[in-house]
């Protein structure tokens, strides 16, 4: 189907957009990339009146020094972090991961921002910033909070985010910017779609791990027995990892049937291997 | 080489051979569609178009009782049933006992039958504001239970969706033939052994990148209507439109086919849409056009496959089989589509099923059942993947059942080439071939290239199918099928103009096939002209004669034999007129690249044209003045080539996960004569990913309501380039005694085993546990959940 009608606004400063946004409230949808809005808007599962497009802000853009920094910012594209290659472990997660998303014409366009938001339970971008323990920055005409993702995003496909507030940035804090280990895997049926299970595990700085799985109906969750498990052995078997996985996973997800259990539990054993691999 | 009784050409050891046959010329008409400057129906310009946009069930099955429409949609936009009903509804027949046909409505009047079904349509000057005031039309329909499983229908039959129908059977075919009986009666003391397994192949659609389009307008120069069309029978559309609409003469229609992308069957039976435009360009003073998009695509197209089938093989230790029983009950959607139907397809289904095994002990039974789902329509193969998958699966059956490897249980029952030309158990002609050297060369392959060893974890599988190609039928075929269109013949006029360009014009319809390449060559095989000389024409029925278009891999069987015909026609009259202009013999004459060399002196070919137009004093007055010929291509024996493969697939299934990767695939192929190989490995690899969507991806879902579940490619999904690895091709060849230059139609077999050699591959892969492989697609869950049970059980 063809687009409905809208009207397209693209404000080139942050000011501008937070002063739109304000004006209109509930008739906008942000487009930040679109990936996701306008099939959605096709199928007119979503009709705003107005589309304010955030991609002429500069402010919005990714930096240089983000991987150092720590500040993402919102219109960071996937392919931009698919393209770099930034020696550090973060770094190369971070380009292993974006180049698993979807295909170029959508890393092409498909913004961090736009993923968080949109938060799918399956998506990219939220199940890796929750491993890394991520903040989200939010702009309004009230002022700019910040808060951790994980009280964020509050269910699939539902934020906290107010109608008149932008996110303009996802915040990594030293430890992540420092991990040490990291591992991550993702089963689709085909290239380029959405998982059907994935996991990143990581170790941060402090010597913590992480460790989630996404592509669950609640969205993605923390697996804390696995994390408390690699925390405690220094040597473990594989047979006790995946016991250990199953358990974490059956307790997120306990209407799944007994073949998507084993494949989000064996899936989590392989991005744990692989970060023990790292060491 | 097989002259044709009724052509006219007499045969000359003067014409050059082997130039352009066989050659891999890059076809002629890649490189718009690469600069991206074809034209499909969307690309057309029509000042003032209305662009349409079509009010579609939401509800499987119901009582119309009316629509509301909202107050800024200007009713003079609208049209529904009752303005269109001076036209009849569309009815496909069928010529056999037993066929229950119901009447097609143009839009849906009193009931609806399935989402997606037409009810009403909007013209707006664009297709978005059509959408939004179609958006605004709101049918009320009282919602019924919705017949959605065929074999639940069979079964236990439910009240009838068409009103003047008893059942919901469309057709039930049975037939025994052979000492089938005698035998199965006596198996327990002959000693046979049999096997009976359930399979069932998900409903799918053929996804062509164009949808189907349609714009019609009446020609202000002529009166005339033109109807453009994406369509493969341009010309069986104009008759068939022209039949629906009383008012409308054939010659008062012009249909004209402009680029099409893609068709794979789903483009030659007559949809309403396409009755519905031309009417409507009959009564406005504007042109009318309709986009299909692909929501539209998954519902208002037709559907393909979905067989549920219970296949038993009866066979000695030896691992021959001596008699097989099928069942095949195909789910055939809420109408039956001119022309091909859900009956049609399990009728093809159990008459092709038998394959290249010598089986003459065969009962069958062929039922098909309306639902509440998309019509049932033709898509690339038409019954023989559902064929093929009972054959080629029962087979590695029995194999199993005896601890035999499967490839030498079918080297136990194929047909021998000694016994070529073979009747089949249900009455197949086979024309020639050599079965048991293609196992061979691809077992060769197999031992020689792949291996079961895998990484841990996962585990590999090789499997293997076989099929048996029926094409370029003519009239004997298409008449023992009760078929009321009954095909037998394809025309081609060539003119040979005074500069030495050679047009031709032909009634099929190539939409991906490379005619413009492959037509060429033989063409310039006839009259040695360079390719570029020589333009092929199609799809107008203004410019070509009439044909029977692109399906059933016909064209170049058929529209080939056409054009060799008429090239033959064009070079018998050219060496007439510079025979009698040099003084020589005609047959002495000696034809080298567009030049008739004689004992005294030459003429090109271009000359003799110029003769026959514009140097009429140097004409014989007992040779008709022109260069214009038409070739009415009839084989001499009419009941097809047999173009056959063995394919093989290499798997490797992860224990943990359920997924299937192939890692290799091979495809052993006898077409007879090759034209141009580069088209034929397109063909097949085209193939080989359709029918590897089939096999691990593809399926059209409903829930009870009659939902459809998959209506994005988000959902319904189809093999990338990722998931298609590279296709090993080994090429035989066979001459068809029955064709020219002993060509066999191909376009087809490339879909058609890639379900059967893949799911064998994956039971070869997990027989220590003896997981079942019995249903497209094969999905991870399917597998996984079988694996997990078995290690339960353990």
């Amino acid at each position: 189907m063809k687009l409905p009608y809208f009207e397209h606004r693209a404000p080139d400063s942050l000011e501008e957009a937070i002063a739109t946004l304000a004006a209109l409230g509930s008739d906008v949808k942000l487009l930040a990339g679109g990936q996701s809005l306008l099939p959605a808007m096709r199928y007119r599962l979503s009709q705003p009146s107005v589309l304010l497009d955030l991609s002429r802000i500069e402010d919005l853009r990714l930096k240089d020094d983000a991987l150092r920094s720590g500040r993402i910012d919102a219109m960071s594209t996937h392919a931009q972090f698919a393209h770099q290659n930034d020696p550090t472990p973060l770094g190369r997660l971070m380009a292993a991961h974006a180049q698993q998303i979807a295909f170029p014409a959508v890393r092409t366009r498909g913004t961090v921002g736009g993923s968080v938001v949109h938060a799918d339970p399956a998506g990219d971008w939220p199940l890796l910033f929750l491993a890394l323990g991520a903040q989200v920055e939010l702009s309004g005409q009230r002022g700019t909070r910040r808060m951790a993702l994980s009280s964020f995003i509050s269910g699939p496909m539902q934020t906290d985010i107010a109608l008149d507030e932008i996110l303009t940035a996802v915040l990594l804090d030293v430890s992540a910017l420092g991990l040490t280990h990291w591992g991550r895997a993702k089963l689709m049926h085909r290239a380029g779609e959405y998982a059907v299970s994935s996991a990143v595990a990581v170790r941060r700085a402090g010597g913590e791990w992480s460790c989630w799985i996404g592509a669950i109906e609640a969205g993605p969750a923390p697996m804390t027995q696995c994390a408390e498990l690699l925390r405690s052995h220094s040597s473990l078997k594989h047979k006790d990892m995946l016991a250990c996985a199953y358990e974490d996973v059956r307790a997120v997800c306990p209407e799944s049937g007994q073949a998507a259990l084993h494949r989000h539990a064996v899936n989590l054993t392989r991005a744990i291997a692989q970060a023990l691999e790292s060491q | 080489m097989q002259q044709n009784a009724t052509s006219p050409v007499h045969a000359s050891t003067a014409d050059h051979h082997g130039q352009m046959i066989g050659q891999r010329v890059a076809r002629r008409e890649d490189a718009r569609h690469l600069a991206g400057a074809a034209a499909f129906i969307a690309d057309l310009n029509a000042p003032g178009c209305l662009e349409i946009a079509f009010v579609r069930s939401p509800v499987a099955h119901g009582i119309l009782k009316g629509v509301d429409i909202a107050p800024d949609v200007p009713i003079d936009m609208v049209r529904h049933a009752e303005h269109f009903a001076h036209l009849p509804p569309i009815r496909a027949n069928l010529l056999r006992d037993g066929y229950n046909g119901a009447p097609y409505p143009l839009l849906a009047t009193g009931k609806v039958r399935f989402v997606g079904e037409p009810i009403a349509l909007v013209m707006a000057p664009t297709r978005a504001q059509a959408e939004q005031w179609a958006e605004q039309i709101v049918p009320r329909i009282e919602a019924l239970p919705a017949v959605i499983d065929a074999r639940d229908e069979w079964e236990h039959p439910t009240i009838p969706l068409h009103e003047d129908l008893s059942s919901n059977l469309i057709m039930r075919t049975q037939r025994s033939v052979g000492e089938f009986d005698r035998i199965v009666q006596e198996a327990g003391m002959s000693g046979l052994q049999h096997v009976t397994r359930d399979f069932k192949m998900a409903r799918v659609l053929a996804s062509p990148l164009e949808g189907r389009g349609v714009m019609a307008l009446r020609d202000k120069a002529t009166g005339a209507i033109h109807l453009h069309l994406s369509t493969q029978r341009p010309h069986l559309i104009r008759s068939f439109v022209a039949e629906q609409i009383p008012a409308l003469r054939e010659s008062d229609l012009r249909v004209i086919v402009p680029d099409v992308g893609g068709g794979f069957g789903t483009k030659s039976n007559l949809y309403p849409e396409e009755v519905l435009l031309t009417a409507l360009a009959m009564e406005l003073d504007h042109p009318v056009r309709w986009i299909e998009d692909r929501y539209e695509h998954f519902v208002a197209s037709n559907h393909a496959r979905q067989h549920d089938q219970r296949i038993t093989a009866y066979f000695d230790g030896d691992g021959r089989i001596h008699a097989v029983d099928a069942t095949f009950i195909v789910d055939g959607g809420a109408y039956c589509a001119k022309t091909s139907t859900g009956a049609i397809e399990a009728n093809m289904a159990a008459n092709i099923m038998l394959g290249p095994y010598d089986i003459q002990h065969y009962r069958y039974e062929a039922i098909s059942l309306y639902t509440n789902k998309s019509p049932m329509g033709p898509y690339r193969g038409v019954g023989r993947p559902g064929g093929c998958f009972a054959m080629e699966r029962i087979i590695d059956e029995v194999a199993h059942e005896l601890g035999m490897d499967p490839v030498e249980t079918r080297r136990r029952n194929l047909i021998p080439s000694s016994a070529m030309p073979y009747v089949t158990a249900t009455g197949l002609h086979y024309d020639s071939g050599d079965y048991l050297e293609a196992v061979n060369a691809a077992e060769q392959r197999v031992l020689e290239r792949w291996n079961r060893d895998a990484p841990p974890g996962r585990r590999a599988g090789i499997g293997y199918a076989m099929l048996v190609e029926q094409a370029g039928h003519g009239s004997v075929e298409w008449f023992r099928r009760g078929s009321p269109t009954v095909y037998g013949h394809e025309a081609a006029r060539a003119t040979l103009n005074g500069d030495g360009t050679l047009e031709i014009d032909v009634g099929t319809l190539a939409h991906g096939q490379g005619h413009a390449t492959s037509y060429a060559q033989i063409a310039s095989e006839l009259t040695t002209l360079p390719l570029d000389a020589i333009r092929i024409r199609q799809g107008d029925t203004a410019a070509t004669p009439y044909g029977m278009g692109t399906v059933a891999s016909r064209s170049l069987v058929m529209g080939g034999g056409a054009v060799a015909q008429a090239c033959r026609m064009i070079v018998d009259k050219a060496r007439r007129i510079a025979a009698a202009n040099l003084s020589d013999t005609a047959d002495a004459l000696r034809l080298e690249n567009g030049v008739l060399h004689g004992a005294q002196g030459q003429l090109t070919l271009a000359e003799t044209a110029l003769i026959t137009s514009v140097q009429i004093h140097k004409l014989p007055k007992d040779i008709e003045p022109g260069m214009s010929v038409q070739a009415f291509y009839r084989p001499s024996v009419e009941t097809g080539t047999f173009s056959y493969a063995v394919h093989a697939a290499r798997v490797e299934v992860d224990e943990d996960t359920g997924f299937v990767d192939i890692t290799d695939y091979l495809v052993v192929e006898d077409c007879g004569t090759v034209v141009n190989p580069l088209i034929v490995d397109g063909q097949i690899m085209g193939g080989v990913a359709q029918g590897i969507g089939q096999a691990l991806y593809e399926a059209m879902r409903y829930n009870a309501d009659g939902q459809p579940e998959t209506v994005t490619f988000g959902d319904y999904a189809l093999p990338s380039a990722m998931e298609v690895p590279r296709i090993d091709i080994i090429h035989l060849h066979t001459p068809s005694p029955f064709s020219v230059f002993g060509v066999k139609g191909m376009g087809e077999g490339g879909s058609v085993p890639p379900p059967a050699a893949i799911a064998n591959a994956v039971r070869d892969a997990l027989l220590a546990e003896d997981i079942a492989v019995n249903c497209t697609p094969i999905t991870p869950d399917y597998l996984l959940d079988q694996i997990l049970a078995r290690t339960e059980g353990q």
